[in-house]
């Protein structure tokens, strides 16, 4: 009982977290800060689907909070520090049009700006369900964070994280639709995975120079002597 | 239950592309699959009766007819692999190694094609979207050069990226026919019954986000980046059914889309949207056409022009507009696939753009008299000289357009004209050049497997730009019905 007062306090509060850590994927320079607040991020995701689980009885959150944790908060950062620590790289201080003050000021405008279009176009969902609207807005404003990460950073393994994160911000909107079916969550999960191997395979190569790159791929067995991707 | 067999074979293919090592097998499957999808397609088309009601296939007009342009240009396509991707191990520029990842990637491209086009519900159609850009992107980066590599994650950053905004499209789709009916659907045809009484703010947005990813997967500009330099880098195989295949794809979500749109109250702002990015959109292409030295990056610009063009006929809602839309996609793609391969032949000859960057062709129709003619027959098509088809799409389409304001036609004439003059302005600059007597290279024998499929796509632009074919109209008109314009003759 009491947990079912405190939930819609939770998760606002939760969501508003949300949008701080995409505030620090925009500034962050450091390489394992970034994956860790991806993580921490990953894992208010799973609180909002345990405090959506408790308000609306939905197993199915319950099944995308476990399939987060596993994937988003374990799995995925995992296999990023893997790379991280093959490619040696410890910080990413290249950027491109922006700098993070910038960048920071930037989403603030953006946060304002879809709050007030949402609230002027979809005013009538604003009356009827404000939990749904406050997830829509802050999903939508996460993935444009997002999207302002992969502009501004420079390199590869950064993107790919600024990438994840706007994947974040729409699974956080959809988290609020408790009917859209759960395989969707699940394929995009195995959708993100394949992304992430595929890009990680070329990260290795686009921060490194031609001739290293074959070289790097056999170094860190993705290509085998004899032949074929391993 | 016909349409089945699209993933049983492309299942049975992948399996024995993972078992089978020899580079003759391997291309053998590559060419298999895509011929077979084309039987099954044009026997779905011929059988009307056998449209079943399943739940796992939406096998309209229109869902064939794209099928009918994929199956084409990836049968073709595979067919000029052969000479092609031969080619390029035997000259190093791919590693044997590749080869089975290439044909992989090659069958596994077609199979994410096919169930995009054919699954009934709107989130696989998103996520099927997603896995031929991941595919696609493979088959970019597989010579494992840096432009190529560069190229490929440039493709997928962009695509990737923009496709979550469609996603966020569909979650708003989903919620204003839950707030509507109770319960939500992902369905296209229960949205499509359902779209009269639907939210009309919620159903604006879920298309503007839904437009942002798959105009990026069709080119359409601001988010055309990625599309110059992926066609251009790419193999020519490659280039080819990116341009007259995956780019369809994109368009068909747009159609699709629009078609929902259509019974909504909301169509009006959604066709003026389309239309300025559509004049946008070529706008950008054809004054960027004008300054292209290199091949494969002109003709990938106008391919950004064509889907442009396309838009604007979807844009303009008009049962003639979209019946002119959906054949330009068909000849486009023939014509465009064509003239990739040209290039390709090009590209085996002069081994272009060299280490200067530019493309250096001379003694054309010397060293290359097939592809110069091909490339020259290409390149009128393009501009829409009468008997290509794109000379009837592009009528149809501007006289249609006169119907929203005389302005458009003008314009888009005048737009025609800027990539009429980049592309005969290329073509006679390659034919003015000669190399001085003895500096030229050794001619290369391009393998009729790869002169084939130009010939084929060929006399197909040439067919449909001269004879309606039996039944084409009537097929058209129907596809043009499912999506909810005009009625079905």
């Amino acid at each position: 009982m009491i947990l079912t007062e405190v939930a819609p306090v939770w998760i606002r509060i939760c969501l508003i977290l949300v949008l701080v850590s995409g505030g620090f994927l925009l500034s962050s320079r450091s390489m394992s800060n970034l994956v860790r607040t991806y993580q921490f991020q990953s894992f208010l995701l799973v609180l909002i689907a345990l405090g959506l689980c408790i308000l609306e009885g939905h197993i199915t959150l319950l099944l995308v909070a476990v399939l987060t944790l596993v994937s988003k908060v374990w799995g995925i950062p995992a296999c990023i520090r893997l790379i991280q620590e093959r490619i040696h790289i410890q910080q990413d201080l290249k950027f491109s049009y922006l700098r993070p003050p910038g960048a920071l000021m930037l989403s603030i405008l953006i946060i304002l700006l879809v709050y007030v279009c949402f609230a002027q176009i979809l005013e009538s969902l604003y009356a009827a369900s404000s939990l749904f609207f406050l997830g829509s807005v802050i999903g939508v404003s996460l993935v444009l964070m997002g999207l302002l990460a992969v502009c501004i950073r420079r390199m590869a393994i950064s993107k790919v994280i600024g990438y994840l994160s706007m994947e974040n911000g729409v699974l956080a909107f959809g988290l609020f639709v408790t009917e859209l079916p759960f395989f969707i969550e699940f394929v995009i999960i195995i959708d993100l995975i394949i992304l992430v191997l595929l890009t990680s395979i070329m990260t290795v190569g686009i921060d490194s120079s031609i001739e290293e790159y074959k070289t790097r791929l056999q170094e860190f067995h993705l290509l085998s002597e004899e032949g074929g991707i391993s | 239950m016909i349409a089945v067999l699209y993933p049983v074979v492309a299942l049975g293919i992948l399996l024995l592309q993972l078992l089978l090592r020899r580079h003759r097998s391997l291309t053998l499957l590559g060419v298999i699959h895509p011929v077979i999808s084309l039987i099954i397609t044009l026997y779905l088309i011929v059988s009307p009766g056998i449209w079943d009601d399943s739940p796992f296939f939406l096998i309209d007009h229109i869902s064939l007819f794209v099928m009918l342009i994929t199956s084409i240009i990836f049968a073709a396509a595979a067919l000029y692999a052969v000479g092609y991707i031969d080619g390029l191990v035997r000259s190093g520029d791919l590693e044997k190694r590749s080869l089975r990842i290439f044909y992989f990637g090659f069958s596994f491209l077609l199979a994410a094609t096919t169930m995009a086009i054919f699954t009934p519900n709107i989130a696989l159609f998103w996520i099927c979207a997603e896995l031929t850009t991941v595919l696609s992107a493979v088959l970019i980066a597989i010579l494992a050069l840096r432009a190529t590599i560069d190229a490929s994650l440039k493709y997928i950053f962009i695509c990737s990226t923009s496709m979550l905004f469609s996603f966020i499209g569909i979650i708003f789709l989903f919620e204003a026919v839950r707030n509507k009916t109770g319960v939500g659907s992902l369905l296209w045809t229960e949205i499509v019954d359902e779209a009269a009484g639907l939210d009309s703010g919620m159903v604006f947005i879920a298309f503007v986000f839904f437009f942002i990813g798959f105009a990026a997967k069709s080119g359409i500009v601001p988010f055309h980046t990625w599309l110059p330099e992926a066609h251009a880098k790419a193999p020519s195989a490659v280039s080819a059914v990116l341009s007259g295949a995956i780019l369809n794809i994109g368009m068909y979500g747009i159609l699709r889309m629009t078609g929902i749109m259509k019974e909504t109250g909301v169509f009006g702002q959604v066709s003026v949207l389309l239309i300025i990015f559509a004049m946008i959109t070529m706008s950008v292409a054809c004054l960027s056409m004008l300054k292209q030295k290199k091949l494969k990056t002109l003709i990938a610009f106008s391919s950004i022009e064509n889907m442009g063009f396309i838009m604007l006929g979807i844009g303009i809602g008009s049962p003639v507009a979209l019946f002119w839309a959906l054949f330009h996609m068909l000849s486009h793609s023939c014509i465009k696939a064509g003239l990739f391969f040209s290039a390709g032949i090009l590209h085996r000859q002069y081994k272009v753009p060299t280490r200067t960057g530019e493309d250096e062709i001379g003694d054309l129709f010397l060293l290359q008299p097939f592809a110069a003619i091909t490339l020259m027959a290409g390149c009128a098509a393009l501009i829409g000289m009468p008997l290509f088809p794109l000379f009837l799409s592009k009528v149809g389409i501007l006289l249609a357009a006169t119907e929203v304001s005389v302005w458009i036609p003008a314009i888009v004439l005048l737009l025609f004209a800027c990539a009429g003059v980049a592309l005969i302005r290329f073509y006679l600059s390659v034919m003015a050049v000669w190399f001085p007597a003895g500096e030229g290279p050794v001619p290369y024998k391009a393998p009729l497997s790869m002169k084939f499929p130009v010939i084929l796509l060929l006399i197909i632009s040439i067919m449909i730009g001269t004879v309606m074919i039996p039944g084409e109209e009537a097929f058209l008109a129907a596809a043009v019905a499912d999506l909810g314009f005009g009625v079905q003759l």
